[in-house]
Formats: C-alpha cells, sequence, structure tokens
C-alpha cells in the first residue's frame, strides 16, 4: 500500500496505486459496474458455486465452516479467478478445510506444520500464483512456529489464515499454544504455559498486514478478508473459531460464549462494493477508506489507530494491553505493503517453472570456457 | 636423487586456518599441470582454527587411492608431532621440519629443515598475512624437491591469487623455499607423465553443482551443513553466471533442513525442477517430507554429501553410511531412485539426469555423494554438454500470464521432458477424446500424469494430499484404493530402472569370485587388482538403486562375491539380500571400510586376501 496519505482526508485513494497485488495476473476490473452480486455470474464466468467445493465433514457448528463460507463469498466478490490460486494447508481440523472451497484451484493439504516452507517454494516457482493458507494453532503457533516465523520473515505473498480455538481437535481436546492461562479444558484442568499470540510475534516480524478476526462476526471477516487477498504480502488472519466440541464448555476463552463477551475491536471495518460507496455517512477523522482500482472500498471506522504508519511497537503495546484485560481484541492491526516480497527480493523470474531447455542450461561455448579454469 | 620413482605420497600435518590448504593445493595442482597422476585428500577437522589437519598427496603411475606408507612427512604442527612420528612416518619416510618450531628429529633417519620465518622477513605484510604467506615456503622447498617446473609453480601460485602484489609477494617466498631446498630430491620416472588435455582437477560438489545447472534447477532451498554446503554455493554461482539471466535461478537458505525439502516439495508441485543438498543429520530432518513427495508424487532432487554418522558423528570425514536410510527414507513402505556417483563426471551427469529422472517419475531422487567426492579436488574428464544451445544466446522467453506448453522460443534446442504435464491445449484434447484427467492414474510404467497449479482449465485443478487417496486424487480409506495407489508407487519406482545408469560389469575371464562396490570405493581400482595378484577378480559397478538384474546375474554367476563398502554393516549387501531375485545360496561377503577416511586400496587388499587365502587356487570355474 502506498503509504502517502493525503493529510488533508482520511480518504486513501488507491485507485492509481502501482502496487496493487497481482495487477495484471488477477486483471481486477477497473469498470466498477461489473462488480458481482453474489447470485449472479462474475466477469469469469463463475459463479458463487463455482467457488464451492466438497461439502465439509467438520463438526456441525464448526468456527472453520463460517471461516470457508467467508472467503468463498470474498473470493467470489473480488472477482479472483479459482485458476491463479493455490490452496495450502498443513494438517488439523483447519487444514482440511481447503478441500471445501475453491474446487476449480490447485489444493495441496500437506503435512504438519509445513504449509509456510510449501507455500515459499510454489511462490518462488510460480509467484503468480495467489496463495490461500489454511492453518490451525496447532499446526502454526506449536509444530509449524519456526517455518511460519521465517515465512513472514521472508515476507511470501499468502493469505496466511490461522483458525485459533485453542486445542487440538483431531486429537481431542489437549491444549494448544494459543489456549490461554485461564482456559479450562473439559476436564477442568488449566495450560501449563503463556500463550502465544500470533499476531503479536507477526508484528515483531516485521509482518505487512496483520488482523484478527471472530468466525462468528461476518461483516468483519469479510472486509479482513477482502484487505488481505489485496495486499502483496504475508497476510496474518488469526480467526477465533471456535471448537464446538472440545472448547466451547464453559471456562473455555475459546467459546463463542466467551469470545461474544470479551471481544473489544481495533476499528470497525467494512467491505464496500461500488453500490454501497454512495451511502456511507463520512465523519471526517473518524473513518479512513481504502478504494481499489475496481470501485471497491475498504471502509475503517471508529478507527483511532493509524494502521498505516504506526510503529509497530506502538501496535503490539495496544495487543498486549488488551490481552492484558481479557479483551480479544480484532480487527485490522497493520497494513503496509512497503516491504518487497521475497521473489522480487531475490530479483528471480516471476515464473521460473515455465524456463526451459535454452534459459537454463550451459551453452557448449561457455562450459568449454569454464573448463578451461579448471585445468 | 632417487632416480625413477613412480609412487611417492607426502603428508602436510597443519593446523586448520592457518592457510596450508591453499599451499596444498597448490602443490597438487602443479603436479597436476605437469602431468603426473596425482591425488589429494584433506583430513580436517570440524573446527575453524587451530586444530590437527592433514593433507596427503601421492602421486603414482596408476593408483588413485592413498596407501599406507608416506614416503615425506612436513611437520607444521608441534601438538601432533610425536603422535604423527608413530603413526605417519615409517622407517622409509622422510621428515621436512619447519626449523622455527624446534622439533627434534629423534629417530627419523632422513630429516631437512627450513625457518618458514626467515622466507618472511623482508615482507612488510602484517603479521597474520606474513605467517599465512610462510606456507610458500614449502611449496617452493617441494616444488624443488619433486622436481617441479619452476615456471608451471609460479603460474599456478599466480592462479590462486587476485591481486598483483599478493602474487608477486607469495611467489617471492615460495622462491626462498625453492632456493633453500639442497637435498637430493626425487626423480620420478619419465613414463609416469602424460600430457594433459582433456582433464581438469575439480571437486566433486562443484561438479554436481554444474550437473544442477544443466538439469534445469531452478529452485534451490538448503541449509548449511558440512560437507555439502559448498555445493548449493557453487550452483548459486554458477546459474547466476553461466544461464542467460541472474534471475533464472532462486536459490534460499532456509531455517531448518524441514523447512528446506518442504520448499523444494513447494517448488516442485508448482512445476520447478528444485533440489536441496544435504549430509546425514539434515537428511534425517527431511524423511516426513519425503515421504509426502514419494506419496503424494511430487519431483524432488536431494543430493547427499555423506559423512560419518550416527548424530553429529564425524562431521568432517567420509562415508557411505546412508545408503539404507536414503533408499528407504520415510515411514511406511517406501524406496527411491537412488543415483551413486564415483567421480566428478559421475556427479555432473548424475545429478542432472536426477532432475529428468524426479520430473518424469514425480518423485523423491537422491544423488548420494560423499565428503571425500564432494570436498576434495579429483581429477576428472573434462565436463561437456550434450545440449548445443546457440552462441551469445540472449534468449529471454516472453510468458503469458497464463500457462502455454507451447511457449514461443527463439530456436530450437533439446528442452527438457515434460510430457508428463497436461497444460491447456491438452486438457482440451483430452476432453475432445471424452476423456478425464484423473492425477493418480498411473500409465503402464505406473507413471500418472499431473497438471500445475495455475492452468487456466476447468478440469485442470485436483487435490494434492500426503493422506490416503484414489486415482481421483480424491480422499479415500478404502483398502482397494490404498492397495492399488502404493502397488502402482513399487512398481514405478522399479520401473525408473530403465531410465537409471547400468552397473558397469568387468568380467575378465571365467572367474568364481567377484566384487560389487558403488561410489567413490572405486578409487581402489586398478591398484587393488594389482595388489591381489595372483588373485583375480570379475567387478561390479553399481550406479543406481533400486538394483538393476544385471546386478543379480552378476553375483549368480559367482560362487563368492565380495561386496566392498564405505560403512559398518554392509548397507548394500543388506539391499541386495532383501530381494527374491538373489539364489539364496550365494556368499555375499562384506569388505567394509568405516573409519572416516578415505578408502585404501592396500587396505582393502589385505582384508580379501585374508579371506582369500585359505580359499588359494580355486578361482576358476569349471568351464
Amino acid at each position: 500500500m502506498n503509504s502517502k496519505q493525503n493529510s488533508n482526508s482520511n480518504i486513501r485513494d488507491n485507485t492509481k496505486n502501482e502496487s496493487i497485488p497481482h495487477e495484471n495476473t488477477l486483471e481486477l476490473n477497473t469498470n466498477s459496474k461489473s462488480v458481482s452480486t453474489i447470485a449472479s455470474e462474475n466477469k469469469f464466468g463463475f459463479t458463487r458455486a463455482d467457488y464451492k467445493a466438497l461439502p465439509s465433514t467438520l463438526c456441525t457448528g464448526c468456527g472453520h465452516d463460517s471461516i470457508t463460507t467467508q472467503l468463498i463469498n470474498a473470493l467470489h466478490q473480488l472477482e479472483i479467478s479459482p485458476y491463479d490460486i493455490a490452496k495450502l494447508s498443513g494438517i488439523g481440523c483447519a487444514s482440511k478445510t481447503p478441500a471445501y472451497f475453491l474446487s476449480q484451484s490447485h489444493g495441496f493439504n500437506s503435512i504438519h506444520g509445513r504449509m509456510a516452507p510449501i507455500a515459499t517454494g510454489v511462490h518462488l516457482a510460480n509467484a503468480h500464483l495467489k496463495l490461500i493458507g489454511i492453518s490451525g494453532d496447532g499446526d502454526t503457533a506449536s509444530i509449524g512456529l519456526g517455518g511460519f516465523a521465517h515465512m513472514v520473515r521472508r515476507n511470501i505473498p499468502i493469505v496466511y489464515i490461522m483458525a485459533n480455538n485453542g486445542v487440538y481437535g483431531l486429537t481431542k481436546g489437549q491444549f494448544s499454544a494459543t489456549a490461554t492461562e485461564d482456559h479450562k479444558n473439559k476436564m477442568g484442568d488449566l495450560p501449563t504455559s503463556k500463550p502465544i499470540d500470533i499476531c503479536r510475534m507477526a508484528l515483531d516480524l516485521g509482518c505487512g498486514f496483520v488482523a484478527r478476526g471472530f468466525s462468528g462476526d461476518v461483516k468483519q471477516m469479510n472486509a479482513i478478508l477482502s484487505a488481505a487477498l489485496r495486499f502483496k504480502g504475508t497476510a496474518v488472519i488469526d480467526v477465533i473459531s471456535p471448537c464446538v466440541t472440545y472448547a466451547n464448555h464453559e471456562g473455555s476463552t475459546k467459546s463463542y460464549d466467551f469470545a461474544k463477551l470479551h471481544l473489544s475491536s481495533y476499528q470497525e471495518v467494512e467491505f464496500l462494493t461500488h453500490n454501497q460507496i454512495e451511502n456511507i455517512d463520512s465523519q471526517p477523522g473518524d473513518i479512513s477508506q481504502i478504494n481499489w482500482p475496481d470501485g471497491t472500498t475498504l471502509l475503517l471506522k471508529k478507527a483511532q489507530h493509524d494502521i498505516f504508519n504506526q510503529s509497530i511497537d506502538d501496535t503490539i503495546k495496544d495487543l498486549r494491553h488488551a490481552e492484558d484485560q481479557g479483551q480479544i481484541l480484532t480487527g485490522i492491526f497493520r497494513m503496509n505493503s512497503e516491504k518487497a516480497i521475497l521473489a522480487d527480493k531475490l530479483q528471480t523470474h516471476s515464473q521460473l517453472f515455465a524456463l526451459q531447455a535454452n534459459d537454463l542450461k550451459i551453452p557448449v561455448n561457455t562450459m568449454t570456457a569454464l573448463m578451461e579454469s579448471f585445468k | 636423487m632417487q632416480n625413477h620413482l613412480d609412487d611417492f605420497q607426502f603428508v602436510i600435518a597443519s593446523t586448520n586456518g592457518s592457510g596450508t590448504l591453499t599451499s596444498n593445493r597448490i602443490l597438487q595442482k602443479a603436479l597436476f599441470r605437469e602431468g603426473y597422476n596425482v591425488i589429494g585428500k584433506n583430513l580436517f577437522p570440524s573446527n575453524i582454527e587451530g586444530l590437527p589437519t592433514y593433507y596427503f598427496l601421492r602421486v603414482s603411475k596408476s593408483s588413485n587411492s592413498l596407501k599406507v606408507q608416506n614416503n615425506l612427512y612436513v611437520a607444521l604442527n608441534p601438538a601432533t608431532y610425536t603422535r604423527d612420528l608413530n603413526t605417519l612416518v615409517h622407517p622409509e619416510t622422510a621428515v621436512l621440519l619447519n626449523s622455527d618450531l624446534k622439533l627434534t628429529p629423534e629417530v627419523i633417519s632422513q630429516s631437512f629443515a627450513i625457518s618458514f620465518k626467515d622466507t618472511v622477513k623482508t615482507s612488510k605484510a602484517p603479521l597474520k598475512i606474513k605467517k599465512r604467506m610462510s606456507n610458500m615456503a614449502y611449496v617452493g622447498w617441494l616444488g624443488r624437491y619433486l622436481n617441479l617446473n619452476l615456471q608451471v609453480l609460479k603460474d599456478v601460485v599466480a592462479t590462486h591469487f587476485s591481486q598483483t602484489e599478493v602474487i608477486e609477494e607469495n611467489i617471492n617466498v615460495m622462491l626462498e623455499g625453492w632456493n633453500s631446498c639442497l637435498v637430493e630430491g626425487v626423480n620420478f620416472d619419465p613414463q609416469i607423465k602424460h600430457k594433459r588435455k582433456s582433464e581438469i582437477l575439480i571437486e566433486g560438489n562443484q561438479a554436481s553443482a554444474l550437473g544442477w545447472v544443466d538439469g534445469g534447477c531452478t529452485v534451490a532451498t538448503w541449509y548449511p551443513i558440512t560437507p555439502s554446503t559448498s555445493l548449493v554455493e557453487s550452483f548459486e554461482t554458477y546459474a547466476k553466471k553461466l544461464r542467460p539471466s541472474a534471475s533464472h535461478v532462486a536459490v534460499v537458505q532456509s531455517e531448518d533442513e524441514i523447512s528446506a525439502i518442504a520448499s523444494v516439495v513447494g517448488a516442485g508441485w508448482a512445476g520447478s525442477r528444485a533440489a536441496t543438498a544435504t549430509s546425514g543429520p539434515g537428511l534425517s530432518l527431511m524423511s516426513e517430507a519425503l515421504g509426502l513427495a514419494y506419496f503424494a508424487e511430487i519431483p524432488a532432487v536431494v543430493c547427499d554429501v555423506q559423512r560419518v554418522g550416527p548424530s553429529t558423528g564425524l562431521p568432517t570425514r567420509t562415508s557411505q553410511g546412508d545408503l539404507e536410510f536414503a533408499y528407504k527414507i520415510s515411514h511406511g513402505d517406501t524406496f527411491h531412485p537412488v543415483l551413486l556417483p564415483a567421480n566428478p563426471l559421475d556427479c555432473y551427469k548424475m545429478s542432472s539426469l536426477a532432475f529428468d529422472i524426479a520430473e518424469k517419475y514425480q518423485t523423491p531422487v537422491f544423488v548420494l555423494t560423499d565428503l571425500d567426492l564432494g570436498m576434495n579436488l579429483w581429477t576428472s574428464e573434462v565436463l561437456t554438454t550434450e545440449v548445443d544451445l546457440p552462441q551469445n544466446s540472449s534468449v529471454h522467453l516472453e510468458l503469458d500470464s497464463k500457462l502455454k506448453s507451447d511457449v514461443k522460443l527463439n530456436g530450437s534446442f533439446k528442452d527438457f521432458d515434460r510430457s508428463q504435464i497436461l497444460f491447456e491445449n491438452d486438457l482440451e484434447n483430452l476432453e475432445a477424446q471424452n476423456k478425464v484427467f484423473k492425477r493418480y492414474l498411473g500409465s503402464e510404467d505406473g507413471i500418472p500424469m499431473r497438471t500445475l497449479p495455475g492452468t487456466h482449465h476447468p478440469k485442470a485443478a485436483y487435490f494434492t494430499r500426503g493422506s490416503g487417496h484414489n486415482e481421483a486424487a480424491g480422499y479415500s480409506e478404502h483398502p482397494e484404493d490404498y492397495e492399488k495407489i502404493m502397488g502402482r508407487l513399487k512398481h514405478k519406482i522399479l520401473s525408473a530402472r530403465k531410465d537409471l545408469p547400468k552397473p558397469i560389469v568387468e568380467l575378465k575371464s571365467h572367474l568364481k569370485w567377484g566384487a560389487i562396490f558403488y561410489g567413490t570405493s572405486k578409487q581402489i581400482f586398478p591398484e587393488l587388482h594389482n595388489l591381489l595378484l595372483p588373485f583375480e577378480l570379475n567387478t561390479c559397478q553399481v550406479l543406481a538403486l533400486p538394483l538393476h538384474d544385471q546386478v543379480y546375474d552378476f553375483i549368480n554367476k559367482h560362487e563368492l562375491i565380495f561386496v566392498i563398502e564405505q560403512n559398518r554393516d554392509g548397507q548394500l549387501r543388506n539391499i541386495i539380500t532383501q530381494s527374491d531375485q538373489l539364489i539364496k545360496s550365494k556368499n555375499l561377503k562384506s569388505i567394509l571400510h568405516f573409519d572416516g577416511w578415505s578408502i585404501q586400496a592396500d587396505i582393502i587388499a589385505k582384508k580379501i586376501i585374508d579371506h582369500l587365502s585359505p580359499l588359494a587356487n580355486t578361482n576358476r570355474a569349471s568351464r
């Protein structure tokens, strides 16, 4: 995102921003009128149904299914072609979900905790792909913590969603590393260690896009996902996503009831299509907005924090303060794409996978000359 | 002057970090340029400065491995001097001493001394540089002692430094050493010299790196580990320098070997030819992701430059201890194509071939070299590329954002075989024939077709998983689906043998005894044959796993087979005996060398002779 902000207004005009992610690949439509509604075909001829896939096999009421639904909505709404997307995941309940959306995208349900380095390889091979990674708190914050941290450091362009329920679901309810110290399991036991806040960690590692959502808040999730899908760089989204089987009881700090009582928002966010924009009741000083070339807008209301330029330390302080208050702070914490993505930093060809023999092999003369140096 | 010597081995005992590696390599290169058959082995510690290090050099008519007896010992390390006198200095061994170190010659029959300090006393360089430069004194002394051509030696010194001043200073010190050699030296038999035209002096890791370039590796992710580090570092340098654009490669140093292989798998999945290089400890960490690549059928190339395990083991010593582990890596039923280079030319060719095999068979392929091959300088045939590319090629692809199988090339050159990949037009053709793409449906050889992410076609996508799946890539726990996939995978890897190099079998005559070996054990030949006389062996050099039928034919033709290996447990022997192709009564005798030092013909010959002596003169098979 261009960090130059018009000082006279909080309106952020990104319609001429050159750093819009994958502008060419995704062919973002500048004709705002073509932005589709949910029922109709979008410009690629895909209906919302085309963004779906197999039915979920998760427990009824699982927060992860809401994330899936929100992703389907956002991808359809943003008119991103499924052919340009690669879905990646590790192992766990959340990592199963790539089978439940985008049946026409390549998907890779890999091994436990290794989605981040696998995504790194995919990005190096083909930087034109839009990567969507789904992981859980066990997959990311425990076994995959190292790989996750280094993915963030390298700024691999990916929408990295960590569905966070504080427990290991597939192995029946053990604590994860994000379980808070006051989180009781079903037996009434408490974890022995402090939780890891993946958002704070990502911020500290220089992540350009960091957000937290609640799978039960459709409007906020839609805005966060839409913004993340437009972001060029690693976009980390921690989604509080209750496990109805192992962490929705009284005493759980990741239950629907607990979340509803303790949620507090960093700002109000809303994603608007062109048709909705005219209804904005603009109140300068309180609202900032990001306009994308396709006429869509991200609206930030009651925004007391500058997520574009505020120092990382201040944001981390805000998150820590909220945690100390027993709150689950949600919203977009940071949105700054000044840092180069890995392929750009390395200055590599963006489609290495497609290079052919004459781009790669050593010409005879070159080889002959090289051999002289070994004589 | 000792006249007409045809076998001379000397060892320089020093401490690492003192700059002697450069000096030793200068000597090796000078001997090489003079046309001698020279081998050099660096025995170094896992350390940066101050621990004992040895550099052995042997000049001979046709020997390719070291021998037990040293003809000359250069004493530069007081800490090991007394011990070395017992182990490296034999009654016939001459000793060159640095007189500054004030070491007593004791029982040595023949000793010489020069003052290293004196050779640099006129230099104005800082003390640390002077100390390193003083090593040139023994280069000069030995150069004259070995009767080398002074100009050749000067030229070689010049190639090892870049600044003119530094070159001059080093040559001056070298000349001081040269002039101080006033003793009778060695006069080699002129017949052991030959003119070099098509030979080079190269490290196996450098040759492997060139194989990666020619094999089309575009993504290399790795974690530093001795002795594989120089492979990836060389690859990055060569790929950026030798390809039309430095942007045609991505090299990323990963956070660990788990991530290194995971990124290779990710890149392979997305269509890149990707590789990593590692050694034992790293390979251990990679096993889970390699099982994924095997089961989900994703190309990957792994070069394991073997060192001594288990655990940290002897990190700077050589071994063939990873053979069984690499071959069967991952939990569950797996086995993989493994290539076994014996010299730099093999490193180059097999590394390149590994990418073709991996891409065609969509599976991890291993190239197993070792520290001896990877890090020592070997005399090798020149490496020649097989593809004739246009001169001054400045071809840059104009790629669509969409995938096209018919990307326009400005020329007609042999391209990589990507026939196992279905691009958009291939999928359209399939549709026209009323056929569907099923990711895990195998061909006759068990090879399936695949598509790449980013392919703009409604039937292109499939779901990759390391969990059970059916032919259509759907999740499946059905017993029949699992058996079918696993059966096909076995068939696929066995089919790969037709693209893997066959064993080199040398049948001298109708002998009853034979030897099987692989990798760097080849260096004990042909010397081993001479040392064994009058005993004779037929030989079979294994170049790849899974084993070709020819290996079993060879075994079944002989009554007694020696399997020569550089590990404790006879790992190739174990692999051989696991097959039902073996006639069970066959006598396979392991001849093992696993102390971490480079394998030697004289040591192996003794072990074989000990075994054969009781069987003397029964070697001819009746006709």
